[in-house]
Formats: C-alpha cells, structure tokens, sequence
C-alpha cells in the first residue's frame, strides 16, 4: 500500500515536470559513501519535507544542489535542462535557487532593512551596487518586512533579534531574491510553539509561488504541515508519501528503530550505544508519531 | 505607495553632525596648523598625513570588510617608488641616476624610461600598486583564504618585495633606495613654499580620500563589505562573489595607498625598500587599531597620533621612546577596543580584565571578612 502511494505520487510528479531532478547522484567523504546512486525529484509549485535520520545525508543533499559539494557522478537538473553540477554557488543563485542554512546566517552588523537590501540587490554589478536601490525592489523589502513580520524592527541591527526573528529574517532574505526553488534546512530548529506555528503559516504563504525543500528534524512539525514527505537513509531515498504513509512504512520504522524497537528504545532512554545517534529529537518524535497509528 | 520604512536609516541631522564633528574638527585643524607650526614641523606633519592616507586605506578594508593586510605598506611604498623615479631622473639632470653609474650600468634600464615623463609617472602611482593588488588579490579570494591566512600571505608578500628591491640594487637603488631627491616640478624640495604646498596637496588629498572612503561605505556596496565581514558564506548563498566584491575593494585601498606614498616620495626627499618591510606594515595595522577600526576618521588620528607621538618620543627619549609606543598599543587594547573613536562614542570603554579580577578578589575578600567577623559575633 505505501508502495503504491509513493508510486502513485511520483507519477503525478512527472507528469508537470520537475524543478529539480537529481539523478543516480553518488557523493562520498574520506570512503565513506553519503548520497548513494540517489534519485529525488521535486515538481513545480511543490512543497516538500525531507526527513531522515541523523547521517542520512539531507544536509549533503542540499550541498550538492547548491554547488557546495560537487558529486562524484549522477546529474542534478534544474527547470528541466540547467545542468547544476558544474556551476558555482552564485550563480546557482542567481538561477533562482536560495537557500537557508541550519542556523541562522544573517548579517548582524546591518539592519533588518539592510540585510533584505544587501539580500535583493544580487544581481546588480558592482557599479550599480554605488547607486540606491530602485522603488521596485524597495517595495518589495517592505512586503517582504511585512509577510515576515518584522516591518517594526526594520531599523534595528540583526544582532539584536531573537533566534526565531534571525530565521524569519533569513528566509525574508531569501524571499526577496524571488526564488524558484527555495531550500531550507531545519526552519523551525530552536523556536517555541508559536514560533514555529508562524513559520508554518509563513512556509505555506511562501509555497503558493514556488517550490520549497524543508529539511526538518521537527516531527510535529512535519506532521502538522507537510503534504509529501521523502524519507532518506544511508543516502537513498527510503520512502516517499504522505506523513501517514511513511510512518506506517516498515522500512521507515526500521530504518529510525534500528535492530529491533524495544533496544532502540533503551538506547533512547540511556543515551547511545555502538555509536548509533539514535536518541536524537527526531527518532523519539518518529516513534511516538508511530505509536497511536499501530 | 512606498511605505513609510523605505527609508529607515536617515538619521536625524544632530546625529549626522556628531558624526562627521571630528573630521570637521581634524580638517580646521589641519588647515591651521601651518600658521602655528614651524616650517620643520609643517613638514612632519605633512609627512603624517601621508600616513594617515595609508592608514585610511587600510582601515577601508580591515575595518569594513575584515581583510587584515598585514602588508600595506608595499603599495604604499610602490607609490612612492614610481613617483620618486620621476623625482630622481629630475634630480639627475637627463642623466644616469647616480646608484645606476655606481653599479656600472650604461644606459637607463627600459622600464626606468617611460618614468621620465610625468603624465606616465603620476598614473602609475595607482596603477602599479592597484593591479597588483587586483591580480594578488583575486588568486588568494578566489581560493578562499580568509582571515588571518590572508594576514599571512600579504605579510609574506612585503617580505618578498622589500627583498627584491633591496637585491635589485642597479634598477632600485638597493638598500639605500632612492636618494637626493631634490626637486619636485622644479621646485627645491628644501624650500619652505615647496613644501607648504606640498603640506596643503597633503591635506586635501587627505580630505579627499577621506570623503572617497565615506561615500563607498555608506553605498550598498560598502554594506555588503560589511556583510562579507560578517558572514562570507551567506554573501557567496545570496548570489554574489565575494572574491570579486573583496577584489575590487583591495585595488581601491592599495591604489589610495599608493597615492600616499607618491606624496611622502618628495616631502621626505628618499624611498628605501624598509619602508616597505613587514615592521612598517603592522605598525600601520597600530594605527588603525589605536584610532578606531571600522571609523575612517578614527584611522587618520590613529596615524597622527601615532606618528606625533613617535617623533616626539624619541627626540625626549632618543633610549626607551619605543617602551612608550608598545605600551601605547597595549593599553589601547586593554582600555579601549574600539579605538579612541570608539571611546569618544561611548562605545569602548572597557576596565582591562585585571582590574576586574581585582575588583572582585577585593568584593569576595570583603564579604569573607564580613561573613567571618558575623561569624564571631
């Protein structure tokens, strides 16, 4: 059953054509293999979780869409027929993909203001970076201040906003170069409730226009916003569906388990064992998200 | 319907005011200086500003985009270099320059010959040092090294020119340098109206360079300076090359600087390659930090300070003067780290980490004895 749903989705998926395709992509460090033969899609106007357990390799994944890592073979393509892997990382931006790292990286010595500023001139040449900012993208910052609700702190230096305000900010930073494809990993990691409900609401308001990868460790919160979720392990995609579908999954269950589930769940409760980092957040939420369903 | 935070950072005028008070200040003061200093000092303190361009320079990149060249002073020193070429095929009267006849050379060397001209010697004062930067530059940017790698490499790199001039000792002048430069345009360099033309050029190049810097920092393009200071990689992820934007900014700064160095050349009347050693270098970086990094203005009065301080110093105190400058250096760091811009903006005070700990041993001490003397109560 979780075969055809996932079968079911892919299918659907390709009818539109992707955004991005990533295929047979092999990347290893030091021999230790990370992202094996993977394939991954994602469609046009999609909103997509991905999930895995710690090593699974969805930070390496994003790496390699936006030209940090270079793969040692498979292709990644971008809108159908950009060639992304011989690209370097401006430029992959410049082509409409932005991306949002685990912790928040904005510029703390300039303002709120500033920083969508900085953020939406990227593609003005150095010259052009002399004069002020056209009105076009000037209101553009201001709707982006508004949509992520710091239009009151404009005038205040980044350094000084909260850890939820310094993601928002990111995301608004990346809002604002109009993006196509918008990647983000971990969005909602270190927020409280209400925060991380905002960001919800605001990933939803932003997925009308585009494409959207959310890497998230925050079962809650995949559960409570994801469409369609990817499961990746050992570099491979596992599974690929609905919350409820992936969480029923055998594999899935295994995978975020381990060897067996009652040993996992020691090894939750006292820590780690053999090395495996199995008491991360993540397993824990899986497997109470799993419980009431079996 | 641009709304009302389009533009959020126009301060109000007092604000502006204090901000540009002290090189308002600074720049009365410079112009006055001569009607109060004797023509020796005038022409010291010309010699300073000239340092203070350089200081400025650095402080452009250091302080703005967390570049820390430890090796500044060669574009300076390659500025002066060019244009006291000039000077010195002046000095020599159509002639061979006289360390060339010494070192048996017959005929001018081909790349000595175009500095005959001033139209070619001028340009080249911010030619040479700015394409140089520019291709140095971009190979070390685009390789990513940053920090204090970077302060490594340009630190190796006055290391190799300042050996290379003094081993070149037919085409430059070796370890002497350029000497006996003693006219400028035909002027006598010793004449006291030379050199107070010379002083005033001095200010307001200064002043120049100054509102130069002032306009690139408060551009876009100075804020994504600041941007790259603070976080690099979000730079490279929001579609720029940092390695271009870091570039351009070098061949500026190193252009100023040779520009300082083309007006230190004929107020000092000799170049030599130890003005572009590693020493000179770092004491620029003194400067800068003693006056305020990432101020401009604080970088000019780090230099004059510095430098006045020096020359004083070390007429009273010919033995240990240099004891005075390292605890100059030492006690700005500890007292204030912003600088004494900084300090005048309230922002760098700070009580250095042993009077702290002192302060609290005193505390602790202090309520032991009380607790004690409780105690036996």
């Amino acid at each position: 059953m979780t075969q055809n749903g996932h079968q079911e989705v892919s299918t659907n998926l390709k009818d539109r054509g992707n955004i991005l395709s990533v295929e047979n992509v092999t990347i290893g460090f030091d021999g230790f293999t990370v992202l094996d033969n993977l394939d991954f899609s994602i469609g046009y106007g999609e909103m997509r979780f991905l999930i895995g357990p710690n090593g699974a390799g969805k930070t390496t994944l994003l790496d390699v869409i936006t030209g940090k890592s270079k793969p040692d073979q498979g292709s990644v393509t971008f809108n159908n027929h950009v060639d992304l892997s011989r690209r370097s990382e401006h430029a992959l931006v410049k082509l409409g993909i932005g991306r949002k790292f685990q912790t928040p990286a904005v510029f703390n010595s300039l303002s709120v203001y500033q920083n969508l500023e900085a953020s939406g001139r990227f593609r003005d040449n150095v010259l052009s970076l002399f004069r002020p900012m056209g009105n076009v993208l000037a209101q553009r910052v201001t709707d982006t201040l508004e949509l992520i609700g710091l239009i009151g702190r404009s005038s205040q230096h980044a350094g000084v906003l909260s850890h939820g305000e310094r993601q928002w900010l990111e995301i608004g930073m990346l809002l604002v170069q109009e993006p196509k494809l918008l990647l983000l990993d971990e969005p909602v990691a270190g927020m409280t409730r209400r925060e991380r409900d905002r960001t919800g609401e605001l990933l939803q308001e932003i997925a009308k226009e585009r494409s959207v990868l959310v890497v998230e460790h925050d079962m809650e919160f995949v559960r409570q916003f994801a469409r369609t979720v990817t499961v990746l392990h050992q570099g491979k995609v596992l599974s690929e569906g609905t919350m409820e579908e992936v969480q029923q999954d055998e594999q899935v269950i295994r995978a975020y388990l381990g060897r067996s589930r009652e040993a996992t769940r020691l090894e939750a409760q006292s820590g780690n064992a053999n090395g495996v980092p199995a008491a991360s957040p993540a397993v824990s939420g899986l497997i109470s998200a799993a419980q009431p369903v079996r | 319907m641009v709304s009302q935070v389009a533009k959020p950072m126009a301060a109000d005028p007092r604000e502006q005011i204090m901000r540009f008070a002290p090189a308002i200040l600074l720049a009365i003061v410079l112009l006055a200086a001569p009607l109060v200093l004797s023509d020796f000092r005038t022409n010291l303190l010309g010699k300073i500003l000239t340092f203070g361009i350089l200081a400025l320079s650095l402080d452009l990149i250091w302080g703005y985009a967390g570049m820390l060249s430890l090796g500044h002073s060669v574009f300076f020193g390659l500025g002066a270099y060019s244009f006291a070429m000039y000077l010195k095929l002046e000095a020599s009267a159509g002639g061979l320059p006289d360390f060339m006849f010494w070192s048996g050379l017959k005929e001018l060397p081909f790349f000595w010959v175009p500095f005959q001209h001033v139209w070619i010697a001028l340009p080249m004062v911010v030619i040479i040092p700015g394409v140089l930067a520019g291709a140095i530059g971009y190979l070390v940017f685009r390789s990513r090294i940053t920090g204090v790698y970077f302060a490594l490499i340009t630190q190796a790199f006055a290391l190799i020119v300042s050996i290379l001039f003094i081993g070149q000792q037919p085409y430059t002048g070796g370890t002497n340098g350029l000497t006996n430069l003693t006219s400028v345009f035909g002027h006598s360099i010793y004449n006291p109206s030379t050199q107070l033309a010379l002083y005033f050029i001095s200010v307001g190049v200064l002043i120049a360079a100054y509102l130069l810097c002032v306009g690139i920092v408060s551009s876009p393009f100075g804020r994504l300076l600041v941007a790259i200071r603070d976080d690099e990689n979000r730079v490279r992820f929001s579609g720029y090359d940092p390695a271009l934007i870091k570039t351009a900014v070098y061949c500026v700064s190193a252009a100023l600087a040779g520009i300082g160095g083309a007006l230190f050349a004929p107020q000092v009347g000799i170049v030599s390659p130890t003005m572009m050693g590693i020493v000179p270098s770092i004491e620029v970086a003194v400067w800068v930090a003693v006056g305020g990094r990432g101020t401009l203005i604080g970088a000019i009065i780090g230099a004059v300070i510095v430098n006045y301080a020096k020359t004083l110093l070390s007429e009273s105190f010919p033995d240990i003067w240099t004891y005075f400058l390292g605890a100059l250096f030492i006690g700005s760091v500890l007292l204030f780290p912003r600088g004494i811009i900084g300090l005048l903006r309230r922002e760098g005070w700070r009580w250095p980490d042993w009077i702290k700990v002192a302060r609290g041993r005193t505390a602790t001490l202090g309520s032991i004895t009380s607790g004690i003397w409780g105690g036996i109560k």
